[in-house]
């Protein structure tokens, strides 16, 4: 069993394996460098390192140019245009510098969406996590036909987001749903409710259902991915122990798979904030802006508004967001690299 | 030998290439579903080609991806020679300088406004000048009502209610288990915009005054119109806030709701999914002393400001707005009133109930950012429907808003 503090007293006890391995490596390319100078001039190999470096140049430079176009000088147009005040009417770009995001921060639209945001992509994440673990439990012991639900159940994550969505304003609907007729028939008539995606009290939780619904699969292989690594022996051994199934899955199971799920955690927060079809399909943002989230509202605002200044402001603040999750994600690589 | 010949080959080619193509201009359409239409489209621009010596190139594209397409081509100075735009957006793509006047065109040709409706006419205007001509129309909100269910209630199934108060107590009595007077939607699109714009109108009232600075919503008028909408809300099935047009219209086709205010393209829609429904039509129920006016819907044609082949494309469009050719290629019901007749007479039922309603309508606001104040209409009806805000106290806040955005 591994805890944090274990790892971290064998770490102060001497020097840490990594710089070891470090100083090892230097070593072993020293040598090598060595061996390479020594049959030819200086002259000559100062002159291949140059001929290195531009070759280097000449093979990055492509991609690079493609990264440019494609992503940092549309990047920096946004963030410049996030500074004006502009309007479809008169075509006309005003600077405002950053008075624009002053306003948006005074303006209620701003936090509404924060907090919209913050609260789909937590739900959402939440009952990913919970439901594709459950099910990857499920799905990890061997039971006839495993085969043929494993590949049924990924099938919310394979069709198009736009289908999925479509499919469920159907399930929503009010007169006509499935929704509704399945609470009415289970006897739990008190339940089902007028209209899901028009109560602006609603229609967050019920996009939120359809999140959980639509990604729930991408969890649950990556976690059952997970299980079948963990040792079966740690379990043999929980046994010897006398360990009863919950403590078996909190200090086998979990621990095993920790980094996975926190991974996994992290890779779904990105896409779930940035997340459009659902919304847009179900609820267009509305009742009464109830459920827009980031990507709904910029594209509201840019694409059928066509203020492009406000839209950008959005888009920065939204990146600002994202750029978070982002770098813990690529600490999390980086750590786990390590290890 | 073999040298000569292929000389000669390239100078027929070049001579043929020289001779038998004009200009060629290019045009931007909207997709539409009806099957033969496309078939109809490319003959009479065949027609229009042989004729004038220009090659058209036509390309469609569905509703969604037609505006975002255009915009960016526009916004580039690129973009087609002929565009085919909502009326919704003559006025922003006329402010943005993305489409030139056709003043002096129309006045040296001949076309003029009695070829249209006057709502499609209208909608081709911004700020005194016209910047394009009417393609087809379609007209918000006749009212489609059930015959049979009519009958079952001891309702005269040959009189449709007439005015707001009998269009209420007519489906108050046709309201009962299951079974709705009518449905009533906001949903996402424009079509709530159009049908509350409509009793704003039928009501005297307007949505925003003709200086296109200031929003009439919160004034007596339009605050009665969207009372009477809200009152519509308790003979309609619940869920109005989320449905959509299409939804509520379904449960029209499936005869859980007795009347349905839609416009003429729903007989479409009924021919393939109802067939059988034994429906009648009436004129948008107006209040009391009041007219019944319905919301113009449609397309117009223009012309790219930076075209280079500008006489071409007026051609074009001239072309494609007399009513021989106007009648062929619209989608829907055509703009040309003489092409409109036939066509109305050829493949609708009640052709003079849509004629009628066709010959009043009035367009929504021609203002450059109409897609910005429709969303706070459409907010402030939610509002309203669902008993958040007063009527007028809602309607106050979106004239507040409103206000703001025509003043940018």
């Amino acid at each position: 069993m591994t805890h944090p503090g274990e790892r971290n007293g064998r770490a102060s006890d001497g020097p840490p394996a990594s710089s070891a391995t470090d100083v090892d490596r230097s070593w072993m390319g020293s040598t090598n460098r060595q061996k390479r100078r020594r049959p030819t001039a200086a002259r000559r190999s100062s002159l291949a390192e140059e001929n290195d470096t531009l070759l280097g140049y000449i093979f990055t430079g492509p991609s690079l140019v493609i990264l440019a176009v494609m992503l940092f000088i549309p990047m920096g147009y946004s963030i410049a245009l996030s500074l004006f005040r502009t309007s479809m009417a008169n075509s006309i770009y005003t600077f405002v510098g950053f008075r624009g995001f002053l306003d948006a921060l005074m303006n209620g639209d701003l936090w509404r969406i924060v907090i919209n945001s913050v609260a789909w992509t937590a739900a959402v994440v939440a009952g990913q996590l919970v439901i594709g673990m459950a099910g990857a439990m499920l799905l990890a012991d061997p039971f006839p036909g495993r085969w043929l639900v494993r590949s049924l159940v990924i099938l919310p994550w394979v069709i198009p987001g736009v289908v999925a969505a479509l499919m469920w304003r159907l399930i929503y609907d009010a007169q006509l749903g499935l929704l509704n007729a399945f609470l009415t028939k289970i006897g739990l008539m008190q339940l089902a409710r007028e209209d899901w995606l028009g109560d602006p009290n609603l229609a967050l939780w019920a996009t939120v259902l359809t999140g959980i619904w639509k990604g729930f699969p991408f969890s649950m292989v990556m976690c059952l991915a997970a299980l079948q690594n963990v040792p079966r022996e740690l379990y043999e051994a929980a046994d010897m122990d006398g360990a009863r199934p919950f403590q078996k899955f909190r200090y086998v199971t979990v621990p095993s798979i920790s980094d996975v799920v926190r991974t996994v955690a992290l890779l779904i927060s990105i896409w779930t904030f940035n997340y459009f079809e659902i919304i847009w399909v179900l609820t267009r943002g509305g009742p009464v802006g109830s459920t827009h989230i980031f990507p709904t509202f910029i594209y509201q605002i840019s694409f059928r508004n066509f203020d492009y200044g406000e839209a950008s402001r959005f888009a920065v603040i939204s990146f600002v967001i994202v750029s978070g999750f982002s770098l813990l994600y690529i600490r999390r690589l980086r750590s786990t690299r390590q290890i | 030998m073999k040298r000569l010949l292929w000389v000669l080959l390239f100078f027929l080619v070049a001579a043929g290439l020289l001779l038998g193509a004009g200009p060629k201009i290019t045009f931007w359409s909207m997709q539409q579903s009806a099957a033969d239409l496309r078939t109809r489209q490319e003959k009479a621009l065949k027609d229009f080609e042989a004729k004038n010596n220009v090659q058209v190139e036509l390309t469609v594209f569905p509703y969604s991806e037609l505006q975002d397409k255009l915009l960016t081509a526009m916004g580039a100075g690129q973009g087609p020679d002929v565009l085919l735009i909502d009326q919704i957006w003559v006025a922003q793509y006329a402010t943005a300088g993305f489409i030139q006047a056709l003043d002096n065109l129309v006045a040296g040709s001949s076309l003029k406004a009695t070829d249209f409706f006057p709502g499609a006419w209208g909608a081709a205007h911004f700020q005194g000048k016209q910047y394009a001509v009417p393609f087809d129309v379609g007209v918000w909100a006749l009212l489609y009502y059930n015959k049979d269910m009519f009958k079952a209630a001891g309702l005269d199934p040959e009189k449709p209610p007439v005015t707001w108060d009998d269009f209420y107590s007519v489906g108050k009595k046709l309201t009962k288990a299951n079974q709705y007077g009518t449905a009533i939607w906001v949903g996402t699109g424009d079509a709530v915009q159009c049908v509350c714009d409509a009793l704003v109108a039928s009501n005297g009232g307007k949505v925003v005054d003709d200086s296109g600075k200031k929003s009439l919503l919160n004034q007596p008028p339009a605050v009665q119109a969207f009372d009477y909408y809200k009152k519509l809300n308790t003979i309609s099935p619940p869920g109005t806030v989320g449905r959509s047009e299409e939804d509520s219209f379904k449960l029209f086709t499936a005869g859980q709701v007795a009347m349905f205010l839609y416009g003429e393209w729903g007989q479409d829609t009924i021919a393939v999914r109802a067939p059988n429904l034994n429906y009648g039509m009436g004129l948008f129920p107006r209040p009391a002393n009041g007219k019944s006016i319905g919301t113009f819907g449609g397309w117009e044609m223009a012309i790219n400001s930076k075209s280079q082949h500008k006489d071409a494309a007026w051609k074009l469009i001239a072309s494609l707005g007399e009513a021989k050719v106007n009648q062929q290629v619209a989608s829907l019901t055509p703009a040309n009133v003489t092409a409109a007749d036939v066509f109305l007479k050829a493949n609708r039922k009640y052709p003079d109930v849509i004629y009628k309603q066709l010959t009043t309508a009035l367009y929504r606001p021609l203002v450059p950012n109409y897609p910005a104040i429709a969303e706070v209409q459409r907010a402030a009806t939610q509002q309203i429907l669902l008993g958040q805000m007063a009527t007028k106290a809602a309607l106050d806040q979106a004239v507040q808003k409103i206000d703001q955005l025509l003043g940018k």
